[in-house]
């Protein structure tokens, strides 16, 4: 009788856990207990397309000429010039934000490509200060077969490299004082920081992920994700 | 004199479970109990939630208020119209920008320390993050009924 109560018992204690374990969920996140994980689908859901829609808006740009250079900005400046061929010097003031320009160097720093060439490429320029205020020279040559040609020039202005070298072409062109340019908005280099995030934020949801730049197709992104949690596993590359 | 210390050894399992099963209940209550409906409800959330975020990042209204270069002088408050028009009425939406692991931005753009005070409670929530900027943004977003939901 005593044994047979014993089991009875024990068996309503077996029923009973079976049924708090099923009901029991906690309302606050991170908090599942006992075999509730977590739903997953939405996290990983959400890097796979955080890296593809980054690397869709990405593509309709121009790549990135150099990923240790944070930030870019179009600039855009016009010059007359009469029949033959002539050499200008341009000279544009970047207006770039002291906090943008992390070297605090105006000769370090800032670069310049043409944003017409496909890879971009960086392209001879010089400084007309070490420091802020400064202003961006260049000369480029022009052949004119009428009376008089306008010709536009577009480039991009590089910075946000707090530890470049200074190139080998700076000091060989003289100030020819600052024209009139149109300066375009600031654009960011988005393609290194994203794993680094991915890797702080999602194993705070109880999951392993590990993420790593494997290659830069133009600026795609070509991304290696580990997503790893009770519920649901992932191993593979993401462009 | 054998049977009678069996009677007692039951007897004191019997305790001894007894014991354990309240200490199991009272340690390990939940903050809310709810059923299993309740769990699918807070996954409808969740959807509803990450799919309105997603919405609004792929029609560019995300990219227009959010500054790509500085995400503290993102629009804040247009963000949060915009979110707020995106989910039905009956749904209570709060985000908080998750820059890292220990700094947040709150609705208002105000910064700090990770986590919305309880007086929100009851809620479920989803991250959705953003990446089309220098540094990516995770949004989190903390959801709950209004009314006639379980939440």
């Amino acid at each position: 009788m005593k044994k047979a109560q014993f089991f009875l018992i024990s068996l309503v204690l077996i029923l009973i856990s079976m049924f708090y374990v099923y009901t029991y969920i906690r309302s606050s996140d991170l908090s599942s207990t006992l075999f509730f994980e977590r739903p997953a689908t939405l996290d990983l859901q959400n890097m796979i397309d955080a890296i593809k829609l980054r690397n869709d808006r990405q593509s309709q740009i121009p790549p990135w000429w150099n990923s240790s250079w944070q930030y870019r900005e179009t600039v855009a400046v016009s010059t007359t010039v009469g029949t033959g061929t002539s050499t200008v010097t341009l000279e544009v003031n970047p207006n770039v934000a002291a906090a943008r320009l992390l070297s605090s160097s105006c000769t370090k720093e800032l670069r310049m490509t043409n944003r017409t060439t496909n890879p971009l490429v960086g392209i001879e320029s010089n400084v007309t200060a070490a420091s802020q205020p400064c202003n961006l020279v260049r000369q480029e040559v022009i052949t004119c077969g009428a009376d008089s040609c306008t010709v536009t020039f577009d480039y991009y202005v590089y910075y946000g490299n707090a530890n470049p070298d200074t190139p080998s072409y700076r000091n060989t062109v003289a100030s020819g004082g600052a024209q009139a340019a149109t300066i375009g908005s600031e654009e960011p280099e988005t393609k290194t920081k994203l794993c680094n995030h991915f890797m702080a934020i999602y194993p705070k949801m109880g999951a392993q992920v590990s993420c790593e730049v494997l290659n830069y197709a133009g600026n795609k992104t070509n991304i290696s994700l580990y997503y790893n949690s009770p519920t649901l596993k992932f191993n593979g590359t993401v462009i | 004199m054998k049977i009678k210390s069996k009677k007692g050894f039951y007897f004191y399992i019997e305790l001894v479970l007894a014991m354990l099963l309240v200490t199991v209940i009272w340690t390990q209550f939940p903050v809310s109990q709810q059923s299993y409906l309740d769990l699918a409800e807070q996954e409808n959330l969740k959807y509803l939630g990450y799919t309105s975020l997603r919405a609004l990042d792929l029609t560019e209204i995300l990219p227009k208020f959010i500054n790509h270069t500085n995400f503290a002088s993102s629009n804040f408050t247009n963000i949060d119209i915009y979110m707020k028009n995106i989910l039905p009425t009956t749904v209570l939406a709060v985000p908080e920008y998750i820059l890292n692991e220990t700094t947040c931005y709150n609705a208002s753009g105000s910064m700090g320390r990770c986590g919305i005070n309880t007086t929100f409670s009851d809620t479920t929530t989803v991250i959705y993050t953003f990446s089309n900027i220098t540094d990516p943004i995770s949004i989190k977003l903390y959801l709950k009924h209004t009314f006639g939901g379980h939440s």
